[in-house]
């Protein structure tokens, strides 16, 4: 399309935009609360009022100083719908709204709007270029909401990681200065890591100088976990605390045994009432019956 | 950027990387960790090259910030990069370790070298947001 | 920057943020001039504010370890930051002959009970 001819179709939707305004913005709404944009309940229906106004408005200052073809340029005047788009999107992803309702909230201009073109066009190959170029734009906006919907999803994703992390690593400060850490679940490299990290925080902070660290929790101790456990011992003990690992149960020792580790150096117990035992007797105390 | 010739030097370069380092973001531990890799290599290339230089600056990869550290010099270069990037290899007298250890406290490594080229080294930690 | 204070029996060394090269070879030297005119038998690292422990710097701790038990003295090396043992572990740097305490209390109390049974 040539620059001329794009500059006269912008100018052609931006004429539409503006006096067709509270037609437009109604069939649009019309399209939002029958179609896919879940427009149940009067906030998300004001809401969607509102958001509507507010692109259209911004399509249009847009449309008065450029032209709908250089949206894919990364011209900057498009800048303010892009950024408005990214912002929705990324609020959508945050409260749970599913991609077809945030794709379909920009969808439904597009259906309005060609039929208001329609109308405006002098001729059947001007209008079929209208159409042409108009679905391009659209599509090309849907792709932009597509793609920072994803980026929302991912950060959200990301922060519930983190999230989880932090809560999965309970230390507990057990009796005088003996820590525990009961582990649960699959062990892999980034939540060893964690696990590591607040274990020596944890042991610093409480001035322990004994540590156990149960493993009753954690289904499966192939070479890698059982390279982390041994790290694990290692920083513990250059810390200058002690730790006993615990919870090894039968099929546990029979698979670090068949796997041809050699952790002989690392003190163990079974359960963690004996780990807890063998602590308190280190530091001169054991468990007594009560007499009554 | 900073020129490593002398023992002190390392000691220079720890401090401004550490520096930069905080000013990234850069979390304890992962600091920790970058700063002691910065260290190794910078003394690597004192024992290996006679020195070299280092340098170091923010860079990104769209969607996160990191610390970037290039190390420079125009020392012999490494014949047998694989056997100089395995676990506790070392050449001569025992300072220092071998590049495994550096490049498992960093995100990425990157080298070039060859025999009497020299060689580079760039190693880059990314801030977590 | 190293502080030297001679608490009771035995030397408290306070290693500050950053040792280089030099400072790390002449706290060795100056550790062992003093263990040798016998004003003590024990030596405490407080490297708690020691941010980065490279392999030169751990060359240094276990040397100095060593040395001053041939000398017949005791080291222990208190207040390792968490950072500095993971890295250490990532490194698979082995800091042999060394020995840690959480804290200087911790440090204390085992050069007690140890002096006691050495006296015996």
């Amino acid at each position: 399309m040539s620059k001329k001819d794009a500059k006269h179709l912008g100018d052609v939707v931006s004429q539409i935009l503006e006096e067709s305004k509270d037609e437009l913005l109604a069939t649009w709404f019309q399209e939002l609360k029958t179609g896919e944009a879940n427009a149940e309940g009067n906030l998300r229906q004001r809401e969607l009022k509102n958001e509507s106004e507010r692109f259209m408005k911004l399509l249009d200052t847009t449309l008065n100083r450029t032209d709908l073809s250089t949206l894919d340029d990364n011209d900057p005047t498009w800048d303010e719908v892009r950024e408005y788009l990214a912002r929705l999107a990324v609020n959508e992803a945050g409260r749970g709204a599913s991609l077809t309702e945030t794709v379909a909230f920009v969808h439904g201009l597009k259906v309005p709007l060609l039929e208001a073109l329609e109308e405006k066009a002098s001729s059947v190959s001007e209008l079929s270029r209208l159409f042409i170029e108009i679905s391009r734009f659209f599509d090309r906006l849907e792709l932009h909401v597509t793609r920072n919907f994803q980026i929302g999803l991912d950060e959200i994703i990301r922060r519930q990681q983190e999230e989880l992390m932090e809560v999965s690593i309970p230390v507990i400060k057990l009796w005088g200065d003996i820590l525990v850490l009961p582990l649960v679940g699959v062990l892999d490299s980034e939540r060893a890591e964690a696990v590591m990290e607040k274990l020596l925080f944890q042991i610093v902070e409480t001035q322990s100088r004994t540590a156990i660290m149960d493993i009753t929790g954690i289904p499966v101790v192939d070479t890698q976990v059982a390279q982390y456990l041994v790290k694990t011992v290692t920083a513990v003990r250059l810390l200058g605390s002690d730790i006993i690992i615990s919870g090894i149960r039968p099929r546990i020792a029979q698979a670090m045994v068949h796997l041809g580790l050699d952790l002989s150096h690392i003190k163990t117990e079974a359960s963690l009432v004996d780990a807890f035992r063998a602590a308190l007797n280190w530091s001169g105390q054991k468990i007594v019956e009560s007499e009554t | 950027m900073l020129t490593v010739e002398k023992p002190e030097d390392i000691s220079k370069v720890r401090l401004r990387v550490r520096e930069a380092a905080k000013e990234l973001g850069l979390g304890l531990v992962d600091l920790t960790k970058y700063v002691t890799a910065v260290s190794e290599l910078a003394r690597n290339m004192l024992v290996h090259a006679g020195g070299g230089t280092v340098s170091w600056s923010v860079v990104t990869n769209g969607r996160r910030r990191g610390l970037e550290t290039v190390f420079t010099d125009e020392g012999p270069g490494l014949a047998d990069l694989e056997l100089a990037l395995q676990d506790g290899y070392t050449t001569g007298d025992g300072m220092g370790l071998g590049l495994g250890g550096a490049k498992r406290l960093v995100n990425e490594f990157h080298i070039e070298t060859a025999p009497g080229k020299g060689t580079t080294i760039c190693i880059t930690r990314w801030a977590r947001s | 920057m190293t502080y030297i204070a001679k608490i009771g029996k035995f030397l408290l060394a306070t290693v500050e943020e950053d040792l280089d090269d030099q400072q790390a070879l002449d706290l060795q030297d100056k550790l062992s001039q003093r263990l040798e005119s016998a004003e003590v038998r024990c030596v405490v690292l407080d490297i708690s504010s020691l941010v980065i422990v490279d392999s030169f710097v751990g060359r240094v701790l276990s040397d100095i370890s060593r040395t001053l038990a041939l000398m017949g003295g005791e080291t222990i090396v208190v207040g390792m930051q968490p950072p500095v043992a993971m890295t250490l572990v990532e490194l698979g740097l082995k800091l042999p002959g060394i020995r840690t305490a959480l804290t200087l209390e911790h440090a204390m109390e085992y050069l007690e009970f140890h002096a006691d049974s050495r006296e015996t």
